[in-house]
């Protein structure tokens, strides 16, 4: 755990495990100096009735999960994996997103850079993060993110960063899923409710045998604009608009609107690298 | 300044006579006093005599909150003392007080004085020093480690 153990020790040298025997409900009326006495650090004796020692524990867990909240957003983000191994219930805390929000609003907040390397031209991209520790300015793997497909679109949204090939409409998050996974070639998922769901329609028809690989979409006025090439045919580029409606129960429903061949090359295998929208 | 004094008085019938302007630095009092709910005497029914007085000394400390640097850096090197006073265990009484009295300074420092002893520990020792159960099946803490396997793998940091 190298970051953890980089770090230097408590600067309040303040061990709570100290003495716990004379931590009593009715101790705290002493004035400062007989507690200061009395606690001393590191090399507090054992206590001799380990019972006692149990019963007199502060438990963390007991106070209001606000309070938990707030004491955890004072953690910096990169000693959270600690605390977040300890029970399920600090766990929760760390990963949910009202920490986010209270981070937020105590401006605890800061930024992170991520970079995707590509270390030779025949294997996936893998995620690092820049970090500082007491070797100085470094990457360091994140073996956790699954390594990314070539090429594949990148969005952050607030402290969450979606990858695949996505876009953002309104306030959900579109990519293409040409494994069907959800039954349709694109998905789409709200940030909100923390649920994916698939963009419903007849406009699957034209989308299964595009290359995941040479496919992008972008957000075209509210419309989806997916730019690709078919399967063995690497010469062209075609763009297919899908509109999108909401119908009832909030489902997702994308009609097919056009096809169209919008660039060919019969010398080379062109790929759209990328497509961004810009309002002019 | 108003010298009007305020008597506090504790869930365990502990009271404390404090100057308007300190008792204001609690905000559930200064709210009353702007609604004129008080004429003198202020019972506060969540916190016990011990740990209002540790917040009473915090607030007369910083009831007069100067703008300059030296200042504040003397206040900090204060506050940082007079967290050291005190056991964990207090440290979670005082922050449920600064919470309910509506001390935001307060509620701060302690904050981070506990997150600074978080921070420092292993999964082991925050679990003994805090009396939390390990209630993870090995699955899933095999699960957590792989999650944050940047923080745990050594293997990953490049030599200097």
């Amino acid at each position: 755990m190298v970051l953890l153990s980089e770090i230097p020790g408590d600067p309040n040298g303040d061990d709570p495990n100290n003495n716990p025997q004379e931590e009593e409900e009715d101790n705290q009326n002493k004035n400062p100096q007989e507690e200061e006495e009395v606690e001393n650090p590191q090399e507090e004796e054992e206590v001799e009735n380990p019972q006692e020692e149990v019963e007199n524990l502060p438990i963390l867990l007991e106070l209001p999960t606000d309070l938990i909240q707030r004491i955890i957003a004072h953690i910096p983000r990169c000693y959270s994996p600690s605390p977040t191994l300890v029970c399920r219930a600090l766990r929760q805390v760390i990963t949910s997103d009202e920490l986010y929000v209270t981070r937020s609003l105590l401006g605890f907040t800061k930024p992170i850079l991520y970079a995707l390397i590509r270390c030779t031209p025949y294997t996936h991209p893998i995620w690092f993060f820049l970090c500082w520790s007491n070797i100085g300015l470094h990457l360091r793997r994140i073996r956790s993110l699954l390594p990314m497909f070539p090429g594949a679109a990148v969005v952050t949204i607030e402290y969450k960063m979606y990858t695949s090939s996505s876009c953002v409409v309104g306030d959900l998050l579109y990519a293409l899923d040409l494994t069907c996974t959800l039954g349709y070639p694109i998905v789409v998922y709200n940030p909100n409710e923390l649920v994916w769901g698939p963009v419903l329609g007849g406009y699957s028809s034209y989308l299964p045998i595009l290359s995941n690989y040479r496919s992008k979409m972008a957000n075209f006025g509210g419309k989806l604009m997916i730019f690709c090439s078919y399967r063995g045919w690497f010469h062209d580029i075609w763009c297919i608009v899908i509109a999108l409606e909401t119908r009832q129960e909030n489902q997702i429903w994308g009609v097919f609107e056009s096809i169209s061949l919008v660039f060919r090359d019969v010398m080379t295998m062109p790929s759209i690298e990328l497509c961004r929208t810009v309002m002019v | 300044m108003s010298s009007n004094k305020i008597v506090l008085t504790s869930s365990d019938g502990e009271s404390f006579e404090v100057e308007e302007v300190v008792a204001r630095k609690l905000q559930i009092v200064g709210h009353m006093i702007e609604d004129d709910c008080v004429i003198n005497e202020i019972p506060l029914q969540n916190v016990t005599g011990d740990i209002l007085s540790m917040v009473i000394e915090y607030c007369k400390t910083h009831v007069d909150e100067e703008e300059s640097e030296e200042a504040q850096t003397k206040l900090k090197t204060w506050d940082k003392e007079f967290m050291k006073k005190f056991d964990l265990k207090t440290h979670l009484k005082i922050i449920l007080a600064a919470n309910y009295l509506n001390v935001k300074g307060l509620l701060d420092l302690v904050s981070q004085t506990i997150a600074d002893n978080i921070k420092d520990y292993t999964p082991e020792k925050i679990r003994e020093v805090f009396g939390v159960e390990n209630d993870y099946t090995e699955e899933e803490e095999a699960e957590v480690r792989k999650e944050n396997a940047w923080a745990f793998d050594e293997a990953d940091t490049p030599k200097p």
